[in-house]
């Protein structure tokens, strides 16, 4: 599904530059439910904008479902975004002036699909994510937790087969956390898709079928799931 | 403080360098205009009194009547009066050189006598000629110099009496007559210039040198030169005065006062706009650096100080962009003066003014009139940015709507302001201004201001269904963000409504005066044919021609009746008026007219026909007495009808032609009406018209159809300046969304981010600003077509009446206003196109990562 190849990037910062990630090689296998972790700073999040097609790398391949990104020109990766890979945000990231059901028709909207249509199973993917009551809401009337579930429920309007979360529960009290991680896998797991997370939790790690650890842009671990990650982080 | 504010405000300044030039360039814009116009009104009001004073040399008193002039016969009164060292006859009158084009400032003079006593010298050749051969002139050097000229070469001038060929006598080379009217003047004998103006045995004034002493007391003095006038005046007969040159200067110069206020409130409506846009600009930093401030604050800097800091960026931008306009507006002045002065050199009078002098206290009042407008544009968001909780400032702001408590009060003072200036339009003018009416308008422009908040608010809600189902979500973000920061959006609104309201009602103004012009013309001057003297460039550039012209004119084929037309400026009351003369009883009987009144019984030689806005400004009606002041004494008319009229804006008197002549012994004519027989043919008349006098004379011969476009062409030129003033405030109101815009993109970076990570093509983030653009026209263009309508009505009936006295005939133009509207929305829209670039490409991932 996701095969990253000698994966670097370095950013521009003056005269010298910062090198995020160093050869980073890496595979997801469809279905596969992918944790990543490692301290702050470690290239967790650039790895995920690049999975994303949100960045460029500076060397290397990512392969998503046999196609090669990291040649492709704006109005193709777009394309990528739009229906091979959703993104889900720490910090919800919801348009503050469209309600609820608005906010996970978006993509679908995006592509021109037809109002009526999108809205119907905007509003099935609301109740399915336990926010049948919400549909009219906007960001600012909701909680943290709902947000979120407002993120899942837009991430899974696109049908992408690639899931990325990049802290999903970073702003979250420990019960709304676990209750939007059950949410969050038992979808992906249903739905057959393919999720990639980052986060700083060892018992969001846990729920993981693999884990992997980057340190200064390496990947220096990489194991199937295991009970304790503490000698880890 | 000033560390602080590079930390703070500097920065931000050389990064953002797009809005900082697009406010700079407000507040220049702004300023210049303001400066330009004010130069240009005082230069050309300058040019009047200097040459005023110039020709008058050492002459501190005048004899003078009205434009009709004085009998030759007063010199004989005052020559040998004790109190007096000369008395200096001079016929003055405008005609053009033939071989140039330019016209002069013709002065019928003493030759012999005049020179001493202006204070002019003369290089002549041949001395005794200048006495002897009447058709010898003298010219300045420097229009000499201009034309090649020198003493022998011959001229041609287009005279009362056609063209006549005269020669150089001399050069005028030194003295201020020498360089007054630009040089153009030129000095003739006086009976040499009675005789080519048709006008035998009249002067226009009587130039007198008072003696150092009179009576025992100095004429230096005051006091002593007031009892040597009251002196000479006992001596005239009544109509007739005594007063200073600078007198007929401040008449000339009232003249202008009308229209000259009229720019200026248009150029201060452009630097209000450029307000908006500084108000924009700061309350956007504000919002920008919610974070900075709120860190500030935190580190125990006091409120005080930060709104301090933000005022003392507003006060850099005045500085620096009222330079900058000081720089631009006397580039402007120039262009402007030169539109002024042909303007008023065609309404009014002659008006020959080149340079434009920079006086330092309006250039510094200008410049500071820049700079106090930003920094109060500074102070007021600054104020509310400083008053935020620190802890507030540094977490992002969730979506608000606006205030209700805020928009309530905004609205209420909506309302005051708008029943504030329904009050103000009801109260009259101040000396002549109708200053009430100008703050009516500015009360209503204001008000719909405080009013676009709620109108954006409302429309943003009424437009999202219709933007979303034809733009899809694109539209229905972009009717969303209509009413996020509405605060900064409302403003950049506001500023394209003031641009536009100043459009519209200008424009239904006019088309208003050309509308009424056309039903006065139509029902005023029916003659097929109309013949004025000289090149017919404007009225006060034609050349008067003698009476008798008219017995030629009716052996013409087709001509069945001729009727003179003359036109004076006089007094009454104090005040200035226009007087016409013409055969009345015929007139009243060819031409269906606009009465508005009209005394029962047949007209006669003792009727007088008055314009609406004479009987207005004097309390006049039909059937009234009034008396004229004339050089045969006051002559008794009644008053037969009272008419629509525009001849004049201080008000036309029209009487029977031959009471004129006996009462002004004028038999000048300025334009002769020809009616021609039913079937007779108008090119055929001009055909012979042309073949029997375009030799001998200069005549400019138009059909009446000719005459109404030439009228009307002539009105759109007269406000040709104001036409240039609103493009330019229209102008910066579309730069002020352009910075509204390019603000927001900051502020919506994680939002842009989201949008393109979803799979937003660059392409649909492009369009998103072009409908938010867009959409901010609209409301706009709404709010500015209401306010105009509202300041139309207010220019035409209230400011226009009052300043002139003219009640125009209302008329909307629909079309003009509809393709106005149309054009502004489109540059509105095209106004996101820039921010729509950099929007689609300025985006970063890591945006969506952290707060």
């Amino acid at each position: 599904m996701l095969q990253l190849d000698q994966i670097g990037k370095i950013y521009a910062r003056g005269a010298e530059g910062v090198m995020a990630l160093h050869q980073l090689s890496l595979e997801v296998a469809r279905g596969e439910f992918l944790s990543i972790m490692g301290p702050s700073g470690s290239g967790k999040s650039t790895l995920l904008n690049l999975i994303g097609c949100l960045d460029r790398p500076t060397s290397g391949r990512i392969l998503i479902d046999g196609l090669d990104t990291t040649g492709l020109d704006d109005n193709a990766l777009t394309e990528v975004r739009r229906r091979r890979v959703a993104i889900i945000f720490q910090f919800y990231n919801l348009l503050p002036t469209l309600s609820a059901v608005e906010n996970v028709a978006l993509p679908r909207l995006l592509d021109g699909a037809r109002d009526r249509d999108v809205r119907r199973r905007a509003t099935d993917l609301l109740e399915r994510v336990g926010l049948s009551h919400r549909l009219t809401h906007r960001p600012e009337e909701l909680s943290g937790g709902e947000m979120q579930r407002v993120a899942i429920a837009r991430a899974l309007m696109s049908e992408a087969p690639l899931l990325l979360a990049d802290e999903p529960t970073g702003n979250l009290d420990t019960v709304t956390a676990l209750a939007v991680m059950e949410l969050l896998t038992s979808t992906a797991r249903a739905e057959g898709l393919t999720l990639v997370l980052v986060t700083h939790d060892p018992n969001v790690a846990a729920l993981a079928d693999r884990h992997v650890t980057i340190r200064d842009g390496r990947l220096v671990s990489d194991d199937r799931r295991v009970t304790s990650l503490a000698a880890t982080t | 403080m000033l560390r602080l504010l590079y930390y703070t405000a500097w920065r931000r300044i050389t990064s953002d360098r797009l809005r900082t030039l697009i406010t700079l360039l407000g507040i220049a814009l702004g300023v210049a205009v303001v400066l330009a116009i004010e130069l240009a009104n005082r230069a050309t009001t300058r040019s009047v009194t200097v040459m005023v004073e110039e020709i008058a040399g050492k002459a501190r008193l005048a004899i003078r009547g009205d434009e009709g002039g004085l009998p030759d016969s007063l010199l004989a009164l005052v020559a040998d009066h004790p109190g007096l060292t000369a008395a200096l006859p001079v016929l003055e009158a405008s005609l053009e050189h033939e071989e140039s084009g330019r016209n002069l400032l013709l002065l019928g003079v003493d030759l012999l006598g005049d020179a001493a006593p202006r204070g002019y010298t003369v290089e002549i050749e041949q001395p005794i000629e200048l006495v002897s051969r009447p058709d010898r002139v003298l010219i300045t050097r420097l229009y000499a110099d201009e034309q090649e000229l020198a003493v022998g070469s011959p001229m041609t001038l287009v005279t009362a009496r056609g063209p006549r060929v005269v020669r150089v006598g001399g050069i005028l080379s030194g003295g201020s007559l020498a360089d007054a009217f630009g040089g153009r003047v030129l000095l003739m004998d006086v009976r040499a210039a009675q005789f080519l103006m048709a006008r035998p045995g009249r002067l226009d004034r009587i130039d007198l040198v008072p003696a150092p002493e009179w009576n025992g007391k100095s004429t230096t003095d005051p006091r002593g030169l007031a009892a040597l006038s009251e002196a000479l005046a006992a001596l005239l007969p009544e109509g007739i005065g005594v007063e200073p040159p600078a007198t007929r200067a401040a008449q000339a110069i009232d003249l202008l006062a009308s229209f000259q206020v009229n720019l200026r409130m248009v150029s201060l409506v452009a630097l209000f706009v450029g307000l908006f846009l500084v108000y924009n600009t700061m309350s956007i930093a504000v919002v920008q650096r919610r974070r900075e401030t709120g860190i500030l604050r935190a580190l125990g800097v006091p409120r005080g100080r930060v709104t301090w800091l933000f005022t003392l960026e507003g006060f850099a931008y005045g500085l620096v962009g009222s330079a900058l306009g000081l720089v631009l507006g006397v580039i402007l002045a120039r262009g402007a003066l030169l539109a002024i002065a042909s303007t008023l050199g065609r309404a009014y009078l002659p008006v020959s003014a080149t340079e434009v002098p920079l006086p330092f206290p309006v250039l510094l009042a200008c410049a500071l009139l820049g700079v106090v407008v930003s920094t109060v544009a500074a102070w007021l968001p600054g104020r509310e940015g400083a008053a935020m909780p620190p802890a507030i400032t540094v977490r992002a702001l969730p979506f608000r709507d606006i205030d209700r408590t805020r928009l309530g009060w905004l609205v209420a003072l909506s309302v005051a302001l708008f029943t504030g200036a329904a009050f103000l339009s009801r109260l009259g003018p101040v000396n002549g201004v109708a200053i009430f009416g100008y703050l009516a308008g500015f009360g209503i422009v204001f008000g719909t201001a405080a009013l676009s908040p709620l109108v954006c608010l409302t429309f943003s809600r009424l437009i999202r269904p219709f933007l979303g189902a034809t733009f899809g979500i694109e539209g229905t973000l972009a009717a969303d963000n209509l009413r996020r920061s509405i605060g900064r959006t409302s403003l950049s609104i506001s500023a394209l409504m003031t641009g536009l309201s100043l459009v519209v009602c200008v424009a239904t103004m006019i088309h208003s005066f050309k509308h009424s012009i056309v039903v006065w013309i139509t029902n005023t001057v029916r003659a097929d044919i109309l013949i004025a003297g000289g090149s017919g460039e404007s009225a006060t550039t034609n050349v008067s021609m003698p009476m008798d012209f008219a017995d030629s004119l009716r052996t013409i084929p087709g001509v069945a009746s001729v009727n003179s037309f003359r036109m004076i400026q006089s007094r009454f009351r104090g005040e200035g008026i226009a007087i016409g003369s013409l055969g009345l009883v015929d007139w009243l009987a060819s031409n269906p007219l606009v009465i508005r009144s009209r005394m029962e019984g047949p007209p006669g030689p003792d009727w007088a026909v008055v314009s609406e806005n004479f009987a207005d400004q004097f309390g006049v009606a039909a059937g009234d007495s009034l008396t004229l002041s004339t050089p045969s004494g006051p002559l008794g008319l009644r008053v037969g009808a009272v008419i629509l009229d525009y001849t004049s804006d201080s008000g036309t008197v029209f009487m029977d032609r031959e009471a004129y002549r006996g009462a002004w012994g004028d038999d000048l004519v300025d334009t002769f009406d020809l009616y021609l027989e039913p079937g007779a043919s108008i090119g055929g008349a001009r055909t012979a018209i042309d073949d029997r006098f375009g030799a001998t004379q200069r005549l400019f011969v138009s059909g009446n159809g000719e005459m109404r476009r030439r009228i009307l062409t002539s009105v759109d030129n007269t406000f040709a300046v104001v036409y240039a003033l609103e493009v330019i405030a229209l102008a910066i109101a579309v730069l002020g969304i352009v910075n509204t815009l390019v603000a927001s993109i900051l502020d919506r970076r994680r939002e842009l981010g989201l949008l393109r990570a979803i799979g937003a093509t660059r392409r649909q983030i492009g369009r998103l600003f072009i409908l938010e653009a867009a959409s901010m026209g609209v409301v706009g263009v709404l709010l500015g077509l209401g306010a105009g309508t509202l300041l139309s009505l207010l220019l035409v009936h209230v400011i226009q009446f009052q300043s002139t006295g003219w009640r125009f005939l209302y008329q909307f133009p629909g079309l003009m206003i509809s393709a106005t509207c149309l054009v502004t929305l489109v540059a509105a829209a095209l106004a996101g196109w820039y921010p729509a670039r950099i929007g689609a490409t300025t985006w970063g991932a890591e945006a969506l990562h952290y707060e």
